[in-house]
Parts: C-alpha cells; structure tokens; sequence
C-alpha cells in the first residue's frame, strides 16, 4: 500500500478505550467489504477451473438465499386486509 | 468432506454441491441422481449479501461526511472541553491529516504519534514500534520472547510479545500509540490486547494486510 496515502481506508479509532469493540468494528467492515475473504483465498493459488466453480456457486447461492429470504418476509406477514370484508 | 481433493479454507459447503442448486433452477437435467445421496437443507437464509455490502458502505459514505460536519460545527460553536470530548467520542473514523481536527494525544497531532507495527503470519507474529517519521524504536516477536516452533504461532505467545514491546516502549516514554496490522495470523487480536496490557494506549487501528490485485503467483493448493 505504498501508494496510497496510510491511516485514511481501513482505519477504524478506538472509542473510550474499548480496543476489543474497536477490532470487532474493524473486522465487521473488512468483511462485509470482501478483505478478509480475499486474503484467506489468496493464500494458497487458486486454478481458474476453480475459481469458475466457485464464482458460479456463489451466484447460485446468492440467487437461492435472496429467493428463500423473499418468501419467508412474503408468508410471515401477519397484518394482511381481510379478504372477505364485508360479508 | 471426503469428496474435495483440494482444500479450501472455510467454506462450510462445498462447491461440488452446487449440483443441488442447479437441479434446483433446472440448469441442468441430468446428474441430479449424484446429488441425491447429498441433498442437505440449505442454511438460514439471509437478505442478499451484495444488496447488505452496497447499503453499508452507503451508510459509511454519508456517516463519514455527517461526522466531519459534525466536528466543524463543534469547533465553530462555543467550544469547551467537554465539546471536544463528544466530538472524540463520537467519530469511527481518523481525523483527516488536512488541518481541521483539534484532537491531540499527549499534545501531538495524529500525524505524529507513533507507530506499532504488528505483523501477523501463520506462524509467528512481529511487533515494532515506529516513529511516525519511520525510525524503529522497539521490535519483539514471539521468538525473542523465548517461545520456539509451534508455540510461536500462539495468541499467548503473541500477547507476551506484546506486553513487552509496550514496558520496552513506556521506559522510553511513549503513552499514545497507533496500530497497524499486517496479515491475518493467530496473533492479530492478542497482540494489540497485550500492548494495552503493557501499558500502551491504543487510540486508533488499521488493517494493511496486502491484497494483491493478482499480482505473484502463491504456492500450490494443499492437499491434506
């Protein structure tokens, strides 16, 4: 990273003296950005038919959760207008 | 999983599973009867991840521009020092080295207080403390602790490292340290834990593992 100006990305301050609630919020964002998951995969080279496996499974995963998380919010809706109002 | 060859690092399903979700969206029609033996239920579903990524960095941008706005109208309003307690207390993110931030540590600035260098790899972990200028001040490491081997690649030998690079650090008067991490080792957490223990007090951290955007080649796959 010598090219980029340090302490800007990936720095997080620690509030009140709280270094663990600091590192949980460091490792937080590094995670919801992809770092960590970068870094482990990096370590050891990964072959190209691979990396296409996996690219695919994680669409299809991807595809699938939001689908299932679509319908579960679609069936655990409570509060719906009755149907036969007025009957 | 004995059906991987190759391992990969913490991926609780594998990717030869992903027959199940092709059958499943009907992509392809044959195979499906390899997967049978395997179906297993898909885990908790949560919302998607791009979507909850792209929503959090949203709200990182516009908490970012909120906080330094934030710290200009404190400055601009009748400042105490309780003012300029809450302005510290309240901002996740560094002060910006252009010219607006009050804060100090110790009397200095930010920009000039020292550095803790932790390096993290798989089997050992280095601390050096840097001035901000760059002039090495203290190194330790799990290995001039006296731990050898396997017990380098410890979080106790990591933190002891830690706690001594701190007392090294305190005799030559240092009190407010920044904290840089390098690498995602079995020693990242406990040696900044072990640097508050020791006495130091660590006022910011930042990560700066090094991500190659596909730059050299690693070694191979382990195959275990």
């Amino acid at each position: 990273m010598s090219r980029h100006l340090r302490f800007i990305a990936r720095t997080v301050m620690v509030q009140n003296g709280n270094v663990d609630e600091a590192y949980k919020i460091l490792n937080r964002i590094l995670t919801h950005d992809g770092v960590i998951d970068a870094v482990k995969r990096k370590r050891y080279y990964e072959k190209p038919c691979r990396e296409r496996q996996r690219k695919n499974f994680e669409n299809c995963r991807r595809i699938y959760h939001s689908e299932m998380a679509r319908k579960i919010t679609f069936i655990s809706v409570t509060n719906r207008e009755d149907p036969w109002l007025g009957c | 999983n004995d059906r991987k060859p190759l391992q990969t690092h913490g991926c609780h399903q594998s990717p030869r599973r992903r027959r199940f979700f092709r059958s499943t969206f009907g992509l392809q029609s044959h195979s499906t009867h390899r997967s049978a033996g395997q179906v297993t239920k898909p885990s908790a579903p949560n919302c998607c991840p791009a979507k909850a990524r792209t929503k959090i960095c949203e709200s990182i941008g516009l908490q970012r521009t909120l906080c330094t706005s934030a710290v200009r109208r404190q400055e601009t309003a009748a400042s105490t020092t309780s003012s300029a307690k809450t302005s510290r207390d309240s901002s996740i993110f560094p002060p910006i080295i252009g010219e607006e931030s009050s804060l100090r540590w110790g009397g200095k600035k930010f920009e000039e207080l020292p550095i803790a260098h932790v390096k993290a790899t798989y089997n050992n972990t280095h601390i050096q403390l840097t001035e901000s200028t760059g002039q090495s001040m203290v190194r330790t490491s799990c290995g001039t602790e006296g731990f050898k081997n396997i017990k380098k690649s410890t979080p106790i030998a990591a933190q002891t490292a830690g706690i001594s690079a701190a007392a090294k650090a305190t005799a030559k008067g240092v009190k407010f340290v920044r904290v840089v991490v390098k690498g995602l080792g079995p020693g990242r957490l406990s040696a900044i834990k072990g640097l508050t223990m020791g006495g130091l007090e660590v006022i910011s951290i930042t990560d700066n593992t090094p991500v190659p955007h596909n730059g050299c080649r690693p070694r191979k796959a382990r195959r275990t």
